[in-house]
């Protein structure tokens, strides 16, 4: 709650020194520019460049890309103000070209959201929509964390002004355009694309051109003003990364705030963002009801806002990610909360009465207020995840004061001990109230006083609640389950179908289809479980009518999938029909007495309502996300396969209307599109809309059943080609371009897949067993047994972690340095698109990751093998730009390679016995391999010495890789001086001056010489091959991409693709491969393993290269922005981390 | 939307006996409930949202006035049944006899209300539906009576399309809502005391014990 005042506070300031703060704002992009830049050199040519080649990329991306190439761009454009060197004209000719795109960001950012709230707030600032934007800033727990500030946009209905907050436009105005092609490499559009970011606050502001002139004098002035207690700012602020500053000095901060009020606040607000990640219970999703935001979560003591629930689920995955990289490689248990608080009995008739629920004393959701009926009834759910261990939930009832006493009276609480809710469906009981002291003699009086009312009856709560605990193995313990299901799920779901009672089957239904999601395989999975069904059938008509895995599947699916496109085309409606109170009864018996006119207004009203719905729903179906779609043209040509086409239409409908729109309209409160269960007149009102849409649906007219609807039919009639239309729209495949993207739910693989295997655990009866003894999924019990086996195995045991005791974060800007494994070239390797699918995909297929350890999973979670225990800090102006300096990257790469070769040795050489297994298999599909790997495989001539090479850790591979990256940075000289190539120019062109100590430099760059750049990427500059080196040839980052053409391997920033998008970037793939799924995973893995070998041979290489190094590591700047921006394209695991470290603040 | 709730409900008779007919997908509800109502056979299968009928009748002579809500039987309206589940006076839960899944949720459903109603006892019975198809039944009688008696209510089996048992079990419930009212001392439990009401009326709430 505090947070919300604090929200408030700086809001007015705002709005009174709105013009003022316009000005500062301009300052504080500067400023941002600063702490995006944390920690390294503004000057830094490499930095630049990154932000450069970053831009595209990001344009490119969607979601949540672009949140996290947003920042860098604007780091980078703000850089580039700064620098003299830019020219202006360019910069005129960019801000034609970057409103334009501006525009059509706005125009298309519906669609395709960018994760961050910048992007939001200058979204709905476009739309006209009145935009609040606070930030505020608390002093971190830990005395490390100087500062963070979070803003939080709130929409406020009434007010008309725009008031934006310096802190906010600066990270609000970037958005980055969806729309933007993502193979633009042309220079002059990457260009545009930087200045983008800046040309849309001056385009707010309306005084371009004055204020762009006067920008370096308004930041020093700010800033001087902002930061008069942090001298070091505005002087030398470019040179200083502010993060680092923060991160020794963390009482400045406070200090500053204490004795500054908004200034302050603006200022740190970007200043810092860092945040600790050490504990991964500090985040957690805040139910709306605490923040009267939505989709807002907390990391630490700061709350962030997304857009929509899907938004934040990815928010809060990649955070997690980046929390504990290692998560898929433990065991970790998942608590969950399901809460329904429903009523309230044998209370006062007085006012009104609601709860409040702390879980350990921590608030955690509130119910709204309800005046009592015959009870009270509220019948709210909340769903609480990634809980921490919890003891006890205490509902607290309170009754609402009159509005003019402050506090609310505390009725009594009830307490609910955890182990009470352990069971696998929801307790639901009335709980006793306990009446705290204060009410119970004010009820005593009252009964003294006559009115035994209330005390007649016990107070008491109906509450329903399931507390889920989860222990998830590592993920590659759940391999052989997995495979089992993907290849089994029919003949295991109609083996189930009996033995599951009706309340496990929507559980495991769920768990099911979201595995299957994760896979790749729902399309399929859907389809065959329907079809079984369907054919399973005596009555047609009652196809797709019961509770059955198959229909509870799709439900899951739907609510899965297409929340967003739910929230988008009913959310609006919903809060009209729900904030009006008017009736619209028709049923004249219901009515009673009353003259006909009203019955006339309620018919009208009745027809609108309708309309408005399905005009919605019939505008929104360019939102009906792609595999739904998918799903829907599967089952349509597969029943035309069985010339049963004319149930197509029954199915479809069944499953958008019948299971999903209908049941939000009736039940919004259910699909979180409004928290409050609808009063009984607007439950009644939404009723008769979904019946009426309902009816539509399934092309029946009213009558016989209720008359009083028959009126209706004209609407009916005149809809019933429409929906025609809609359902072979929506089953379309070409036609559905649904947002793809944003359409990627977030699945928790190793929860989902731990809970199947518990389901099982319970029903695969000796029955069951039997009865498959031989066959497929005579399995089961085998894979039961083991995964109890490792349940009771330590953690250790299951996963081998040589590398524990590392300090996972690579953005260490703490002063000690830690000597950490860095493994991010995993990542990287995942988002390389292609690979990083097959990867993916292979993974979850399970045998790929098995075998090999080099899975992307593997990678990854080894990569970090960050434990826990240990705190990654994360400061997201590391994140900030894509391509940080990487003065300590290379550094701790170099150290850490030493250190670490020992047990990458180790690691090694089991893997590499392993890979060399499975190579036979990987030779088979040649033209995928070819693809991924042809800049790779071109310049690798050590090859063959990967089989003996003594370590090759990603960690290794990540550290060459970033040193010189041909293709960023195309050699020392990057950062230095302007490179005469044209082609270079356009990442050298924004090149400052760096502070760069030559001698590190040039070592670092030597090595850059060396390498020979893929065919299809450029070709650096001093790109001569070095024979005694280029058999190291570690660096060129172009293999480590081996697939992406120069362009993708540049526009694609890998810190855009997010852990979700790497395991389900499935774009390429699905489209590609979707019908013949298996024959694709095997090419994946093929390639999969292909160039886990190459790659693993080049960390090889590099790492020797790197050990000889180990002397220069102290060196600050040893690398050039460009080769870390390389990494960082490459590293798509570190790129989540970063990226959404950096893009959150908002 | 600050909590505001509307009680306004429409319909206020007091003699009003409220019956809501639940059960699985596709077992046959509105059937039975337009079989009752309107005495003809539905023959489309078009899934119900919530459709409510009003039906006067004379049951053991006395006249009754009953209100009849025909709800749909996909879980996913399940947050309505909160509704009306607290609202009903008599319940029927009803499953097809050649449904096996439909026969498994009647424990569920049972449960529900009970705990909503906060009773171990309440109005309630189980209905078997399309018991003319005997020779597509997957669930024996013998089977649905044991789990009737288990839960202690009446079992009927019926076709709606027969027009068998139809009246008989709307019927029953009248008599078990009556009985149980009359054992409550509540003459007529209607929901108009969902009305906020002053404590005087509240009081006739009392004997509801709890726990």
């Amino acid at each position: 709650m505090s947070c919300i005042n604090l929200l408030y506070c700086p809001l007015v300031i705002a709005g009174e020194l709105w013009a003022w703060i316009t000005a500062i704002y301009f300052a504080l992009v500067g400023k941002l520019v600063a702490c995006c830049g944390c920690c390294r050199k503004k000057e830094d040519a490499g930095d630049v460049e990154a932000g450069i080649q970053m831009a595209p990329a990001a344009k490119a991306a969607p979601v949540a890309k672009a949140a996290g190439a947003s920042v860098t761009d604007r780091a980078v454009a703000t850089e580039a103000e700064l620098e003299p060197m830019l020219g202006k004209q360019d910069q005129k000719e960019d801000h034609g070209a970057c409103y334009a795109i501006h525009d059509e960001t706005n125009g298309g950012q519906l669609g395709g959201e960018s994760l961050d709230r910048r992007g939001w707030s200058a979204t709905s600032t476009a739309g006209n929509r009145t935009t609040l934007t606070a930030s505020v800033h608390n002093n971190m727990m830990n005395g490390r964390m100087s500062s963070s500030s979070h803003n939080l946009s709130t929409r406020l209905s009434g007010s008309s002004q725009n008031l934006n907050q310096g802190p906010t436009n600066a990270y609000g105005f970037p958005i980055v355009p969806p729309a933007n092609n993502p193979s633009d490499s042309s220079a002059g559009s990457r260009i545009a694309s930087i200045f983008r970011l800046r040309s849309n606050p001056l385009k707010r502001t309306k005084s371009v051109s004055k204020m762009e002139k006067s920008l370096a004098e308004a930041n020093q002035h700010t800033l001087h003003r902002v930061d008069a207690q942090t001298p070091s700012r505005d002087s030398s602020l470019y040179a200083q990364p502010p993060a680092r500053r923060h991160l020794s000095q963390p009482a400045r901060e406070g200090s500053l705030r204490a004795c500054r009020s908004h200034e302050s606040l603006l200022s740190s607000a970007h200043s810092t963002h860092m945040i600790e990640l050490d504990n991964e219970n500090c985040l957690h999703p805040i139910h709306a009801s605490i923040m009267d935001v939505p989709n807002c979560f907390r990391m630490q003591q700061t709350y962030y806002a997304c857009r929509s629930q899907n938004e934040r689920a990815k928010w809060m995955e990649h955070l997690r990610r980046s929390m504990n990289p290692r998560r898929d490689l433990q065991k970790r248990t998942e608590n969950s909360l399901l809460i329904w608080i429903l009523e309230g009995k044998g209370l006062p008739a007085k006012r009104k009465y609601y709860c409040e629920m702390t879980l350990d004393k921590t608030l955690y959701g509130k119910t709204s207020a309800k005046a009592r009926g015959d009870n009270v009834f509220w019948g709210e759910n909340f769903e609480f995840q990634m809980l921490p261990k919890i003891e006890e939930i205490c509902i607290s009832l309170f009754r609402e004061s009159d509005s003019k006493k402050k506090k609310d009276t505390l009725i009594g609480y009830v307490i609910i001990g955890i182990d009470q809710l352990a069971s696998k469906s929801p307790v639901e009981r009335w709980y006793t109230v306990n009446n705290t002291q204060q009410d119970s003699s004010a009820s005593r009086i009252a009964s003294a006083l006559g009115g035994k009312s209330s005390s007649q009856e016990v107070q008491s709560i109906r509450i329903k609640a399931r507390w889920q605990s989860v222990d998830v193995l590592p993920l590659r313990v759940y391999d052989r389950l997995s495979e089992l299901l993907t290849y089994n799920y029919l003949d295991l779901c109609q083996q189930l179908e009996p033995v599951l009672n009706v309340r496990d089957k929507e559980d495991f239904a769920t768990s099911f289809v979201r595995v299957m999601y994760k896979q790749n395989c729902a399309v399929e999975y859907l389809a065959d479980l329907v079809m079984a069904e369907i054919g399973k059938l005596d009555n047609d008509n009652l196809m797709f009518r019961g509770n059955t895995v198959a229909t509870k599947s799709m439900e899951s699916f739907m609510k899965l999938v297409a929340s967003d496109y739910l929230e988008f085309t009913l959310r609006d409606f919903i809060m009209t029909v729900v904030a009006c109170e008017d009736s619209c009864e028709v049923d004249p018996q219901r009515l009673g007495n009353v003259p006909s006119s009203v019955l006339e207004k309620n018919r009208a009203l009745l027809t609108r309502y309708v309309e408005v719905a399905w005009t919605k729903i019939i505008n929104s179906v360019h939102m009906v996300p792609k595999i739904l779609g998918k799903v829907f043209a599967t089952l349509r040509l597969r029943l035309e396969a069985q010339n049963r086409g004319e149930h197509a239409e029954t199915i479809i409908s069944s499953s958008i209307f019948l299971r999903f729109l209908c049941p939000a309209i009736l039940s919004p409160s259910l699909f979180n599109l409004v928290a409050e269960f609808p009063s009984i007149n607007n439950a009644r009102n939404l009723t008769l809309i979904a019946k009426t849409l309902q009816n539509l649906a399934n092309f029946s007219k009213f009558g016989g059943k209720e008359p009083h609807m028959e009126f209706m039919n004209t609407f009916v009639d005149r809809e019933w080609n429409r929906m025609h239309e809609f359902l072979l729209e929506i089953s379309t495949e070409s036609k559905s371009v649904g947002p793809d993207k944003s359409a990627d739910a977030i699945v928790d693989a190793g929860k989902e897949l731990s809970l199947i295997g518990s389901y099982l655990e319970e029903v695969w009866s000796p029955l069951l067993q039997e009865k498959n003894l031989n066959k497929p999924l005579g399995e089961v019990k085998q894979v039961l047994t083991e995964l109890a086996e490792a349940k009771r195995r330590p953690d250790h045991a299951i996963f081998h972690s040589p590398m524990v005791q590392q300090p996972s974060s690579d953005y260490e800007n703490s002063p000690q340095q830690n000597v950490v494994p860095r493994h991010e070239n995993v990542p990287a390797y995942r988002s390389t698109p292609p690979t990083g699918q097959a990867t993916v995909m292979g993974r979850s297929m399970n045998r790929p990751a098995t075998h090999l350890m080099t899975s992307d999973d593997y990678v990854l979670s080894s990569a970090f093998q960050t434990p826990s225990l240990r705190p990654a800090r994360l400061s997201d102006e590391t994140g900030t730009s894509s391509s940080r300096t990487s003065d300590k990257t290379t550094s701790s790469a170099e150290i850490r390679d030493d250190t670490d070769s020992d047990f990458e040795l180790r690691d090694e050489l089991g893997r590499g016995v392993r890979n060399r297994k499975r190579l036979p298999r990987t030779d088979a599909s040649p033209s995928s391999s070819q693809q991924a790997s042809s800049g790779y495989m071109s310049n690798n001539p050590s090859r063959s010495s990967y089989s003996n090479s003594s370590s090759s850790s990603p960690v290794e591979r990540m550290a060459a890789l970033s040193i010189a990256n041909p293709v960023f940075g195309p050699g020392p000289s990057a950062g230095f001086s302007i490179p005469a190539e044209p082609k270079e120019i356009v990442y050298q062109k924004r090149a400052s001056p760096p502070p760069y100590d030559p001698e590190v430099h040039q070592y670092h760059y030597q090595p850059m010489q060396v390498y020979a750049v893929p065919p299809d990427c450029q070709p650096s500059p001093r790109g001569q091959s070095v024979p005694g080196i280029a058999s190291q040839n570690r660096l060129s980052l172009p293999r480590t991409n081996p697939r992406a053409s120069r362009t993708s391997a540049l526009l694609r920033p890998s810190v855009v693709n997010v852990p979700d998008d790497w395991e389900r970037q499935g774009d390429y793939w699905r489209d590609t491969h979707q019908m013949d799924q298996y024959r694709a995973r095997d090419e994946m893995i093929k390639n999969q393993a292909r160039e886990i070998e190459r790659l693993t041979r080049e960390n090889l290489e590099l790492k020797n290269q790197i050990m000889t190094s180990t002397k220069l590591v102290d060196s600050k700047r040893s690398d050039s922005g460009a080769s870390e921006d390389s990494y960082d394209s490459l590293s798509s695991l570190d790129r989540p981390t970063r990226k959404s470290l950096v893009v959150l603040p908002n | 939307m600050g909590g505001r709730s509307n009680n306004t409900t429409a319909a206020q008779q007091n003699s009003i006996l409220r019956i809501v007919v639940v059960g699985g997908g596709g077992v046959g509800k509105s059937a039975l409930t337009i079989q009752f109502i309107q005495r003809y056979f539905v023959q489309d299968y078009d899934p119900t949202i919530e459709d409510s009928y009003t039906k006067q009748c004379f049951v053991d002579e006395d006249l009754c006035k009953l209100e009849i809500l025909d709800t749909a039987g996909q879980e996913e309206f399940s947050t309505m049944r909160e509704q009306y589940l607290r609202t009903g006076s008599g319940f029927l839960i009803v499953f097809a006899v050649t449904d096996r899944n439909s026969f498994e949720e009647v424990k569920k459903l049972h449960e529900l209300i009970c705990r909503i109603k906060d009773r171990d006892d309440f109005p309630i019975i189980l209905v078997g539906n399309k018991a003319d198809l005997e020779n597509e039944r997957h669930v024996a009688r013998h089977e649905a009576e044991e789990l009737a008696h288990r839960l202690a209510i009446p079992y009927l089996e019926c076709s709606a399309k027969l027009r068998k048992n139809v009246d008989e079990a709307f019927f029953d419930i009248v008599r078990l809502v009556r009985k149980y009212q009359h054992d409550e001392r509540m003459p007529v439990h209607t929901h108009d005391d969902r009305k906020l009401e002053s404590p005087i009326k509240l009081k006739k709430k009392k004997n509801c014990r709890i726990q």
